[in-house]
């Protein structure tokens, strides 16, 4: 098994159990809720890693014109979509308990959800072509499309705007809680170990559809 | 504004209720790490399996 692999499970492990055994500080509404940030933001700095490796692999897919490197850029587009679908979820569990509203009129999440649809979108275009190499080739197009609109949806519009979001608008950016060692300590490794856990599941996704590509071919 | 909150910070911490030294809070810890242990445990042998076929 590869390194990266077993880092993954080992940073995750970490980031569950310290996460929920150090003290975080206390802080106005959030209270303990703090400790999501644990949870519920690697799921979008996974999202938006595998989203890159996506449109890699485009660019590798107009570039070398090579059925692979399709399969690897579908494959973690929908990986990211089940991690954003996640972060989605729990982002709405915890705005509920936090601002008070399962979706609060927020540019992030309304940006977010356009950014999803987008991705979707993705997946309904690639299957609406039968033929292979015409679809590898206009679904990397759009995918290269998708990443800055994305990108500009969740980073930049919230931050023009006011965002109950930290960083965004009138709000102080996580450095105010970064600025805690504690939070860092247990954050910074989950989000690398759940970008990693991201990167193993379309591992085994995309190894299993290059097998079935290469029996179907043969 | 920071001062306030810095104070608000510091006063919470000392006076914060304890959870974790709460009884049972542990096996709450313990659970999920099984939970994620299953987890893991089907991702590796999932990731044998494909190994496999792909040496076959």
């Amino acid at each position: 098994m590869k390194w990266w692999k077993i880092l993954s499970i080992v940073l995750i492990f970490y980031a569950l159990v310290a996460g929920l055994l150090l003290r975080v500080p206390q802080l106005p509404i959030l209270e303990q809720s703090i400790r999501n940030l644990y949870y519920h933001v690697p799921m979008w700095f996974g999202m938006i890693v595998l989203l890159i490796a996506s449109a890699f692999h485009a660019i590798k897919t107009l570039n070398k014109n090579e059925s692979n490197s399709d399969i690897s850029s579908s494959t973690y587009a929908s990986v990211a979509l089940l991690y954003g679908s996640i972060g989605l979820l729990t982002g709405m569990l915890w705005a509920k308990n936090t601002w008070g509203d399962y979706w609060p009129n927020d540019p992030k999440l309304n940006g977010a959800a356009i950014g999803m649809l987008m991705y979707a979108a993705y997946f309904v275009l690639r299957s609406s072509i039968e033929e292979d190499e015409k679809k590898a080739r206009i679904s990397a197009v759009y995918n290269l499309f998708c990443l800055p609109v994305f990108i500009v949806l969740i980073f930049v519009l919230p931050r023009m705007s006011s965002s109950l979001h930290p960083g965004n608008g009138g709000n102080p950016g996580f450095n105010s809680y970064d600025l805690d060692s504690r939070l860092r300590m247990v954050f910074y490794p989950a989000v690398v170990g759940w970008i990693l856990l991201g990167f193993w599941i379309a591992n085994l996704q995309i190894r299993v559809k290059k097998l079935a590509h290469k029996k179907y071919n043969d | 504004m920071k001062h306030f909150l810095l104070n608000q910070v510091m006063q919470r911490s000392s006076e914060m209720p304890d959870a974790i030294s709460n009884d049972k809070y542990y096996v709450v810890i313990a659970v999920i790490v099984v939970i994620f242990a299953g987890i893991t445990g089907y991702l590796i042998s999932l990731d044998k399996k494909i190994r496999d076929l792909e040496n076959k």
